[in-house]
């Protein structure tokens, strides 16, 4: 088991009032697994993935990452955790712009001192179709192509758990589909787990679990 | 539609506060312009009324004879005012005591300017602008006291009685006596006669004062250049501006250069601004365009955006503006006798045309931009594409910073100069960054550990690091001015008036006296400089000696003094001083090498005392005319004028508690004048004093427009570096690390702009030091110091607090939909 979750409970303040934004999510995920995460807007899967993720605290409950308790972790652990086990690949691709396609995926690994950044990052454009746009910047790349970088950064990470937030919202349904298949591809090759929030029903059919979300509570599974 | 929709958008914009860095780097820049310019305008008036006071008019003309009826003729057809004064020296005797004094006849018309001072009978000041009443005299307190004389005592003076009917405090035009370091009386033009000391042959000067329109004096002076004899004198207003005026107009305009300093950084902000402003409002200028919004409609739209906050920030700028030059005015009122007049209207021109040249230069290539883009590349995000040329902005921008200084100078080659050098220090510190961080080895992110992450940092961020080294320079550097001017410069320009340096002279010395005058100084405690003699001649460089102003040496009556050795605050510029060897030559200043354009070897003639003697030019000093010391335009050969006839002068320091010891010399010598320079250091020295104190608030608003602009371009950056931090916090990366990569990042900026304010610093000291202070110039080494420290302490730990929030922000919230 990867990723492990007990009576999770999120709540913001609205005002001096508690908003409840998550309620009693229990879910686990195993090495090699894939889980969609489906939902209407608003329903909570964002802040969810951010608690999954270890991006965000939960107000009550438990997480285990790889088994690491998130929830006893502060800031600095977390990233400590993150950085060994947790992949994105973001809606908006979020590439750092002052930065060439290859640059941007060498990042994990020079976050995590590898020596071979440059050739790991090299290969894993290539695996992506990247190639002949290793010096390119991301304003001189289509979507789809900041896309496949974002995807070949999640996986220079080589981290146990990939979280993927809407990877095809910003993208044609054509690219989009060339994504997800990538991606997927990608993933089945590494054997690591793949945890997607997306409103695309058929992104979400290719993975092997599904979640439906429902203000904040898990309506079927 | 328009018209309304424009106050919407400006007032929210108010109000949302995305307007205030644009808003608050012009109000400071109208504040800068209006403040300096509205204190030097009304400081120069009243320069312009206190030197025309100090000359007593407009115009003088001098001359040892009397106007004649046709030229008296074409002056009455000018219709100016004038005034005529009879100048002689003669002994005047009281009923214990006889004085040699200078004595002044006035007419009705007397004084054209100002106000004659008077200490009445009941000890109440009174200013007079009529001449003394008839039988009467107003005679300077040291008079009254060497004739041990009191208000309403009898005097005579030639065959005439008069009565003291007051003291004379000060006189309007009271350089324009020949004999001025004598004690002195006035009186009026009719007792003249009754003295009857003028008879044909008696040395008396005539002395003519005129006010008028500029025009009108100008066809006067045209008048007196034809009616002009030898030894005739004519001087104006602008030629007479006094050291105390030079010493404000050299600080005027280094308050106006420090103010164009912060204008250029405010309007380099206007830039940073105007553009965050213009990717704002992208969205605006689709939709509006969208909804078919003609391109005319979108101009008028954004030319009365611009236009509420011109007037907003011309409003508050002219305020403040206004206030500043207030303090300033408060700070050196007691410079000046009467209240200061008010401005005119070129600061509120200058001011309200630099708020423009901001606007239009650094502003408005942006805004044409912005809507030069079309609706479909906005919603495309891609705001790359543009009709507009890539250079339309840096050309805009450098000609509007080339009309700032076209402005604020007036001179098309200074500002020419000035824009040459701004660019040229622009450019070396853009090329150290270059040169610095032009190229990476390495490729990636560097983020193993801090500093390679700060390391690459300043590679990828070289152009903005430059402006943010550039403002913090500026920053750092004016603020090591003010306090070496504060300190060092002040003790610098102390010393160079060394204590116990003199502060009396005494003059009318003869031959005989030198001895006993000297053994009555050290009886007294009082250590004598050396005693030179002085005598009035007269050079003449063969049949060429006119100027390119027509002037013609001959003309002009020089005091000469001989000596062996070269005087003090005296240095040779060209050739040698005297040679043991020889027996002949000249020793001219540089001022007057130039002025008549004579050089080292040139054959004069200088007549002395009706004795001409051939002799050459053998070299040129540079002369310090503000040392406390007798300096002279001319120093001849000892050996050349050993016998000819002349009086000493001399100068010694009295200390404040043997005050009286220059009464007591005056009595004891009778033809010796004593003038006392102690008021004259003491107002230097204040003056200065004040000065930099000016200079303080404006090196403050220069140091806040720094400010200003180096936020703008940190904010500038902000969401970029929120971006970053968030996604490689993301990733993993430790608050830790992004944390100590910005301090280091930070702190080598510092440290690079430290020691180039160090250097800006020096060189702006330099400046001040020659220019402004007229000291020699010295290396700080405080600053090399002090600079780079406070440069790496204060950008470091700023940064680091501005910067610590942005990469703080949950990462959560910055990248993921919520």
């Amino acid at each position: 088991m990867i990723l492990e979750t007990r009576n999770l409970r999120k709540e913001v303040l609205s005002g001096d009032t508690p908003l409840v934004i998550l309620d009693e999510i229990n879910l686990t995920v195993n090495q090699g697994e894939s889980l969609a995460i489906v939902g209407p807007s608003g329903s909570g899967k964002s802040t969810l993935l951010g608690l999954l993720a270890g991006l965000d605290i939960a107000t009550q409950g438990e997480i285990y990452l790889n088994g690491n308790p998130l929830h006893k972790l502060d800031e600095e652990k977390r990233a400590s955790v993150r950085k060994e086990n947790v992949a994105f690949v973001f809606q908006s691709f979020e590439l750092l712009p002052g930065l060439t396609a290859l640059e941007n995926v060498m990042l994990p690994s020079e976050l995590k001192n590898t020596k071979n950044a440059k050739s790991l990052a090299t290969d894993y454009l290539e695996r992506v179709g990247l190639k002949d746009r290793l010096w390119h910047y991301p304003r001189q790349l289509s979507g789809g192509e900041q896309q496949r970088v974002a995807i070949a950064r999640a996986f220079a990470c080589e981290a146990k758990l990939m979280f993927a937030d809407e990877p095809t919202g910003n993208l044609d349904p054509k690219t989009g589909d060339k994504v997800s298949d990538l991606l997927f591809e990608v993933n089945a090759e590494t054997s690591n787990a793949l945890i997607v929030v997306t409103h695309d029903l058929e992104l979400a059919k290719k993975c092997d679990n599904q979640i439906n979300l429902r203000d904040g509570k898990i309506v079927q599974e | 539609m328009i018209f309304s929709l424009s106050l919407k958008i400006f007032w929210r914009e108010l109000k949302s506060g995305q307007l205030n860095t644009m808003m608050l780097a012009l109000i400071l820049a109208v504040t800068c312009v209006a403040g300096i310019s509205l204190f030097t305008d009304r400081l120069g008036k009243a320069l312009q009324l206190q030197t025309a006071e100090f000359l007593g008019g407009d115009l003088k003309y001098e001359s040892n004879s009397q106007l004649g009826v046709s030229a008296q003729a074409k002056i009455d057809q000018l219709g100016v005012n004038s005034t005529e004064m009879v100048l002689f020296a003669s002994v005047i005797a009281s009923e214990n005591e006889m004085q040699f004094s200078s004595i002044k006849v006035i007419d009705k018309s007397y004084p054209l300017a100002g106000y004659v001072e008077l200490e009445l009978q009941n000890e109440s000041l009174t200013q007079s602008k009529q001449e003394p009443s008839k039988g009467t005299a107003w005679l300077d307190s040291r008079l009254i006291d060497l004739l041990e004389a009191k208000i309403g005592d009898k005097i005579s003076i030639g065959e005439g009685d008069f009565v003291i009917e007051g003291v004379l405090i000060s006189e309007p035009d009271r350089g324009s006596n020949n004999y001025a370091f004598a004690p002195k009386a006035i009186i009026g033009k009719q007792d003249l006669a009754r003295t009857e000391i003028i008879q044909p042959g008696s040395r008396v000067r005539y002395a003519y004062l005129f006010t008028g329109a500029v025009d009108e004096i100008e066809k006067l002076q045209n008048i007196f250049e034809n009616l002009k004899r030898p030894g005739d004198r004519i001087t104006l207003v602008n030629d007479n501006e006094g050291s105390l005026g030079r010493a404000v107009k050299r600080s005027s305009s280094f308050f106006l250069l420090g103010s164009l300093l912060a204008v250029l950084m405010s309007a380099f902000t206007i830039g940073i601004s105007s553009q965050k402003f213009t990717r704002r409002h992208l969205p605006y200028v689709a939709i509006l365009k969208s909804l078919g919004t003609s391109a005319t409609e979108l101009k008028l739209l954004y030319g009365l955006i611009f236009l509420w906050l011109a007037l907003f920030s011309l409003f508050l700028g002219l305020s403040s503006g206004w206030i500043i030059q207030d303090s300033f005015i408060d700070i050196l009122k007691s410079y000046f006798p009467t209240e200061l007049p008010k401005p005119g209207i070129k600061p509120f021109f200058i001011s309200s045309i630099t708020l423009l040249l901001c606007l239009v230069g650094f502003v408005y290539p942006n805004i044409i931009k912005l809507l030069g883009i079309s609706p479909l590349s906005i919603l495309r995000r891609d705001t790359s594409a543009t009709s507009i040329s890539k250079y339309l902005y840096p050309a805009v921008a450098l000609t509007s910073m080339f009309f700032l200084l076209l402005i604020y100078t007036e001179q098309l080659i200074l500002s020419a100069i000035l824009f040459v050098s701004i660019m040229a220090i622009a450019l070396i510190g853009l090329s150290i960054i270059l040169l610095l961080f032009g190229k990476r080895a390495e490729h990636g992110l560097g983020a193993t550990s801090p500093i390679s992450l700060a390391w690459s940092e300043l590679h990828r961020r070289k152009y903005t690091n430059s402006i943010q080294v550039l403002a913090f320079t500026v920053a750092i550097g004016l603020s090591l001015i003010a306090l070496i001017a504060r300190t060092d410069l002040m003790s610098t320009w102390e010393s160079s008036v060394p204590e116990n340096s003199p502060n009396n002279f005494a003059i009318n010395i003869s031959k005989e006296e030198v001895q006993p005058i000297t053994t009555f100084l050290k009886d007294n405690g009082i250590e004598p400089k050396p005693f030179y003699p002085i005598s009035s001649a007269k050079l003449q460089k063969d049949k060429t000696a006119i100027n390119e102003d027509g002037e013609n040496i001959s003309d002009r009556s020089f005091n000469i003094t001989w000596t062996e050795t070269l005087p003090e605050n005296n240095s040779i510029k060209d050739g040698e001083w005297f040679l043991n060897s020889s027996n002949t030559g000249l020793s001219i200043s540089d001022e007057i090498s130039s002025r008549y354009l004579l050089k080292v070897g040139d054959q004069v003639k200088i007549t002395l005392q009706g004795v001409e003697i051939e002799t050459y030019v053998q070299s040129i000093r540079s002369v310090n005319w503000e040392s406390f010391s007798p300096n002279f335009f001319v120093i001849g050969h000892p050996k050349m004028f050993k016998d000819s006839p002349s009086t000493y002068i001399t100068s010694f320091f009295i200390p404040e508690e043997k005050d009286a010891t220059a009464n007591e010399l005056i009595s004891k010598f009778r033809t010796v004048s004593v003038l006392s320079i102690d008021a004259i250091i003491q107002q230097v020295t204040e003056i200065i004093n004040q000065v930099s104190k000016a200079l303080e608030v404006i090196l403050g608003l220069t140091i806040l427009s720094a400010s200003f602009l180096t936020l703008s371009t940190l904010q500038d950056g902000f969401n970029l570096r929120m971006h970053q931090a968030a996604v490689l916090r993301t990733l993993g990366a430790s608050k830790n690390l992004l944390q100590r990569s910005i301090f280091l990042e930070f702190s080598f900026l510092g440290l690079l702009s430290g020691l180039l304010a160090a250097l800006l610093a020096q060189t702006g000291i330099y400046f001040i030091e020659t220019e402004v202070f007229e000291v020699e110039a010295s290396f700080h080494t405080n600053l090399w110091l002090i600079g780079p420290a406070v440069g790496f302490v204060f950008i470091s730990v700023s940064s680091f607090f501005l910067l610590r929030t942005t990469i703080s922000k949950s990462p959560k919230e910055i990248l993921f939909n919520a």
